[in-house]
């Protein structure tokens, strides 16, 4: 049975790539923690906790790393998950996006105009196509929210 | 001597209970309302657990004090582990995994006709169960505290070590990932200034994290936002949803499995106890064995017979009380939600252990009253409100995800009043959402960050008593206490590795097939 660089690559992908990673990131907090101000003492080092914590990502990762080689993963499904894998990435990336705008417009407009677009646009997302839905949850949610925060929780919203 | 420490215990016990009941007043019953109301809600809802419940009351509660963040907690709790039945039964669709073995019988009850009987008989046996588990609460962590005023820094330490290596097991499938995620939430806490020589550590010139990652934002994210984004990537199918039709219950009828709800309850209680195992291993293990055991049920098992239903639901929330015991004592917490509310106990600046209980013993008081207050509200509102949630609960997802993704934008921004904390959440967030997709575990990391700074300085703290001895090793490591942390930290480890399971096994069928 041969498999396609892409397909040999797709086996050991995820395993590997996640524990090169954490083992790098181990690698780059003991850098980090040798580099850190020792002050005379080991004992009270700021870097000592942190060292032993790198080191430890590292051995774990290698873990890891030797017991996913042992592992197989099945080809057949490999290529209707990815897609569905794709698809559902994007949907999630959306949300992403949207809360990583949301936090801007809330600095700039106000809590209850931000939160009014923030909502209906999630609610497009998810497949709301009913345009009074659109309108009248939106403006809802932001005005409970509001008022319930910031008269009744005394949590002052920008 | 005897009339004297009698008359001793009593007058101890008389000013206990005076101060427990002094914690019970009208804005006290409130709060824990309001908290059950949330707890009943969000467990109800499949997908959304105790978990994501709490996560979003600590948000709201953080600049509260810490009776009324307490007391709603516990509300949530209670009414949080015992809602996820109702979906169970009406819907054969869990609202939290430890529901998953009250579908069993509980949709076959009620697919009978018999729903109103499989909800009740599932309020009554949570009921009893949160009690058991409350009950033994307040008997057993007290005593268990002592044990930590005898301990070092380094047995702190280890103690520490020990929460983390066992909750590595937590909603992770996979150990390693569990302890890797755990060590990972430790390196998070070492960001900001450092406690002991005041140097900055790992904040590559970011003033914001000269103090530190939030530990409120990101937990709002790992449980809260990412479970939303974890949502949105399940297609879920229209589910058929079954009417709780007006039936006449006889009070005999619900308390005949009596017997099987405190056997469920003890169960219960020490899965509890154990940290890693949880409530679905808790309800299933309960379940199992009043399969077992009970020769002659009401109909036979997985048909709607009662004795099932009141075996998972005593034990899946007996678990309450059984996984607050080590937390409170030990500052182990023994299921991922107790996880979060050691994490408010930090906040709050209060620290788990013997001192909890001598300094602060009304916190103690808070806890046990939130709970016993939540198990009435169990008992009222599942009485009452179960018919209404069943409407509740079909409230589409295009409405409520957008409700809770605000809900968790406002949360982490009201920790600080900083739009900054929601920037950690949301990245916080994704982290999550990939943790869950990958198998790794949120609350792992969390008592990572939380326990973070207690490992680091009682570390340094036993370094520098060790260095400053004769025989450094010795120094740290040979004390009774110490030896048997290790010992329990090593039987921790072993027991999670594959080969070692395997070669143990495989010695007891040698045992079994030569007996």
């Amino acid at each position: 049975m041969r498999f396609s660089c892409r397909e040999v690559f797709m086996k050991y992908r995820k395993g590997t790539v996640e524990n090169s990673v954490f083992a790098v990131v181990g690698v780059a907090v003991i850098i980090g923690s040798v580099m850190l101000d020792n002050n005379g003492s080991l004992a009270l080092s700021p870097g000592l906790f942190p060292l032993l914590l790198g080191c430890l990502i590292i051995v774990i990762s290698l873990l890891m790393m030797r017991r996913d080689r042992k592992k197989s993963v099945s080809q057949e499904n490999a290529g209707s998950d990815e897609k569905q894998a794709g698809k559902k990435w994007l949907k999630v990336l959306a949300f992403v996006g949207m809360t990583l705008l949301y936090i801007p417009a809330m600095q700039h407009l106000h809590f209850i105009i931000a939160t009014v677009l923030y909502v209906c646009v999630a609610m497009l997302l998810l497949g709301e196509r009913r345009w009074w839905a659109l309108v009248f949850f939106p403006v809802a949610i932001s005005l409970v929210i509001f008022y319930g925060f910031d008269k009744g929780l005394q949590v002052y919203l920008p | 001597m005897d009339s004297t420490r009698v008359f001793r215990y009593i007058c101890r016990k008389e000013s206990e209970m005076q101060s427990f009941f002094s914690i019970i007043n009208l804005p006290f019953v409130l709060y824990v309302g309001l908290g059950a109301v949330m707890g009943l809600l969000v467990g109800s809802l499949p997908g959304l657990s105790a978990i994501t419940g709490v996560a979003l009351v600590v948000s709201i509660s953080y600049t509260w004090g810490t009776t009324k963040a307490l007391a709603m907690i516990m509300g949530v709790y209670v009414l949080a582990c015992f809602s996820g039945s109702i979906t169970a039964i009406l819907m054969n669709i869990p609202g939290a995994p430890a529901a998953v073995a009250t579908t069993l019988d509980g949709y076959p009850l009620a697919k009978k006709g018999e729903a109103k009987k499989a909800v009740l008989t599932s309020v009554v046996y949570s009921t009893l169960g949160s009690v058991v588990g409350i009950i033994a609460l307040v008997y057993i962590a007290k005593p268990m505290s002592l044990i930590a005023l005898h301990f070092s820094p380094m047995d702190y330490f280890l103690l520490s070590v020990f929460g983390l290596a066992t909750v590595g097991s937590i909603a992770s499938k996979d150990y390693l990932k569990g302890l890797l995620c755990s060590i990972i939430g430790v390196l998070f806490s070492c960001v900001g200034i450092d406690p002991i020589m005041g140097i900055p550590r790992f904040t590559f010139g970011i003033q914001a994290l000269v103090a530190g990652i939030p530990t409120i934002p990101a937990l709002i994210g790992l449980f809260g936002l990412s479970e939303v984004l974890d949502q949105l990537s399940v297609d879920v199918s229209k589910a058929e949803m079954l009417t709780i039709t007006k039936q006449k219950v006889h009070i005999s009828e619900l308390l005949r499995c009596w017997k099987t709800g405190i056997k469920g309850s003890l169960i219960g209680l020490v899965i509890g106890v154990l940290p890693g195992a949880g409530a679905p291993v808790a309800s299933l293990l309960s379940y199992d064995n009043a399969k077992k055991s009970i020769k002659n049920p009401s109909v036979p098992f997985g048909e709607g017979a009662v004795e099932g239903i009141a075996a998972s639901e005593s034990a899946n929330n007996a678990v309450i009380g059984g996984a607050l015991i080590p937390m409170l004592a030990l500052g182990i917490p023994g299921d991922s939600v107790t996880t979060i509310i050691l994490s408010v106990f930090y906040i709050h600046g209060l620290i788990p252990g013997p001192l909890l209980f001598t300094e602060t013993p009304e916190l103690f008081s808070i806890i046990v009253a939130g709970g016993l207050v939540g198990c009435m509200f169990l008992l009222l509102l599942g009485y009452t409100t179960a018919p209404l949630l069943a409407k509740v609960v079909q409230v589409p997802r295009k409405i409520l995800f957008p409700i809770i993704l605000v809900l968790c934008c406002v949360g982490a921004y009201a920790n600080n009043n900083s739009l900054y904390e929601v920037l950690i959440m949301t990245i916080f967030g994704v982290i999550g959402y990939y943790m869950k997709k990958n198998d790794y575990s949120p609350a792992a990391m969390v008592l990572g960050m939380v326990l973070g700074t207690l490992m680091d300085n009682n570390f340094r703290r036993a370094a520098s008593l060790a260095i400053g001895s004769e025989n450094p090793l010795a120094n740290m490591f040979l004390h009774p206490i110490t030896i048997i942390l290790l010992f329990m930290i090593i039987v921790s480890l072993l027991s999670n590795n594959k080969t070692v399971k395997k070669k143990i096994k495989s010695l007891f069928l040698k045992k079994g097939k030569a007996v």
